[in-house]
């Protein structure tokens, strides 16, 4: 008490304890929507390449699933994760959960949100302005974006244009790119499709000069 | 001390506290000077130390008292600054990690809920469980000190040492199996 009169130990003034909370809060809810924001370009650029649904091709499918999943944003995910954990252990609810979860519950939040924002098109439209000279998107980002959706080999994302025999032909009007597609009766497809032109589909398969004898074929629904 | 403040609760003193009246402090001083001695004695097991690291305490909590939400119970935020100031002191000392990567708090643990030893049992505990402290993991013996010596529930357990509730169950359940196996190699059951 002596050093409390004396003044030799004071109170911390409560206005520090408040800016501390404001800038915790504030700092979980940034990286909330850093986490949206990585997750939900994540998906975009699986969905964009086509990589999302070549799961369905087999084993050599999901394994180009895999060799193809954006390794810097995962590490960022990562990252990010454990920030936002430890933020969140300065909480009651922090701290009373056990921490694997915390952990499943913040990337459930995560990726359904992600999967959310990506449905709003939201990353359609900055790709669409990065790739317009003097778009508008700062040089950053729109490398970021054009990288993000750089062609997978094996991986053909696009739209028929017409039917040939024992195929289509098919475009990626994105990069105006036309690509020959042949199905024989080892190819996947969807079980009573019929293919037409204006469809947006993805054809998983090797490519040699132009032409692809496609291993699977799916179509791709809004 | 009036009755009237006598029956002020910690909450009530602290709020005072919160508002410049200093001198309040020193009964929330004087209420909790014996049980953080106590406290301080058997987790850290060296009295030297013990007085001079609940002064901190006391410092610490005078300094951050406007933290104090009063809306909460004084008791389990005193005791969490014990806690921190206890754990330091110990890290200060083995120059170690003290308790390590927590497995305990990672995953979610199936324990039954909290019930009360019967009297006979928890004097049997509290005897063992003085002549074994030393030999206690800090880990486990903490949860000891604060449920059989302090009379701590769960609910205050789980907000000093920030870890789920599940997670105080398994703890007192580790202690006391570690404090049977001492306690039988020392001979000590009756």
């Amino acid at each position: 008490m002596d050093a409390i009169h004396s003044g030799r130990v004071r109170m911390r003034p409560r206005w520090k304890f408040i800016l501390s909370g404001v800038l915790a809060a504030l700092g979980v809810i940034i990286l909330v929507c850093t986490l949206l924001f990585i997750t939900s370009f994540a998906i975009f650029t699986l969905r964009e390449t086509g990589v999302l649904f070549t799961p369905i091709f087999g084993m050599r499918g999901l394994f180009t699933f895999f060799a193809a999943l954006p390794l810097i944003l995962i590490i960022l995910l990562v990252l990010f994760v454990i920030i936002l954990e430890v933020l969140v252990r300065r909480y009651r609810v922090g701290y009373r959960t056990p921490l694997l979860v915390s952990v499943v519950a913040i990337l459930i939040v995560v990726v359904l949100g992600g999967y959310g924002v990506e449905q709003t098109r939201v990353h359609d439209m900055i790709l669409h302005q990065a790739r317009l000279p003097g778009g508008g998107v700062p040089p950053p980002i729109a490398i970021m974006y054009r990288a993000g959706v750089q062609h997978v080999p094996g991986v053909f994302h696009g739209t028929i244009v017409s039917i040939i025999p024992g195929g289509f032909l098919l475009v990626d009007q994105d990069v105006d790119a036309t690509t020959t597609v042949y199905i024989d009766p080892s190819t996947m497809i969807p079980p009573g499709a019929k293919f037409q032109p204006g469809e947006e589909v993805v054809v998983f398969g090797d490519e040699a000069s132009g032409t692809v004898h496609a291993e699977g074929v799916v179509q791709i629904s809004d | 001390m009036t009755n009237e403040t006598a029956n002020e609760t910690d909450e009530m003193v602290a709020t005072r506290v919160q508002d410049g009246d200093a001198d309040a402090f020193a009964m929330l001083v004087e209420r909790y000077e014996d049980k953080l001695m106590r406290y301080a004695r058997k987790f850290l097991r060296d009295p030297d130390d013990a007085k001079d690291i609940v002064q901190d305490v006391f410092i610490k909590s005078y300094e951050n008292i406007q933290s104090f939400d009063a809306t909460r119970r004084f008791s389990p935020w005193i005791y969490r600054i014990a806690h921190n100031e206890f754990v330091n002191a110990i890290k200060k000392r083995s120059r170690g990690p003290v308790l390590g990567i927590d497995f305990d708090v990672v995953f979610p643990h199936l324990t039954a809920g909290e019930t009360a030893d019967d009297t006979a049992l928890e004097r049997d505990t509290k005897r063992i469980l003085e002549e074994c402290l030393d030999e206690l993991d800090p880990k486990y013996r903490e949860p000891l000190v604060l449920y059989y010596f302090e009379g701590l529930s769960y609910k205050d357990m789980a907000d000093i040492l920030r870890i789920p509730m599940s997670t105080v169950g398994v703890r007192l359940a580790r202690g006391k199996s570690q404090l049977q196996k001492i306690a039988a190699e020392k001979n000590l059951y009756e």
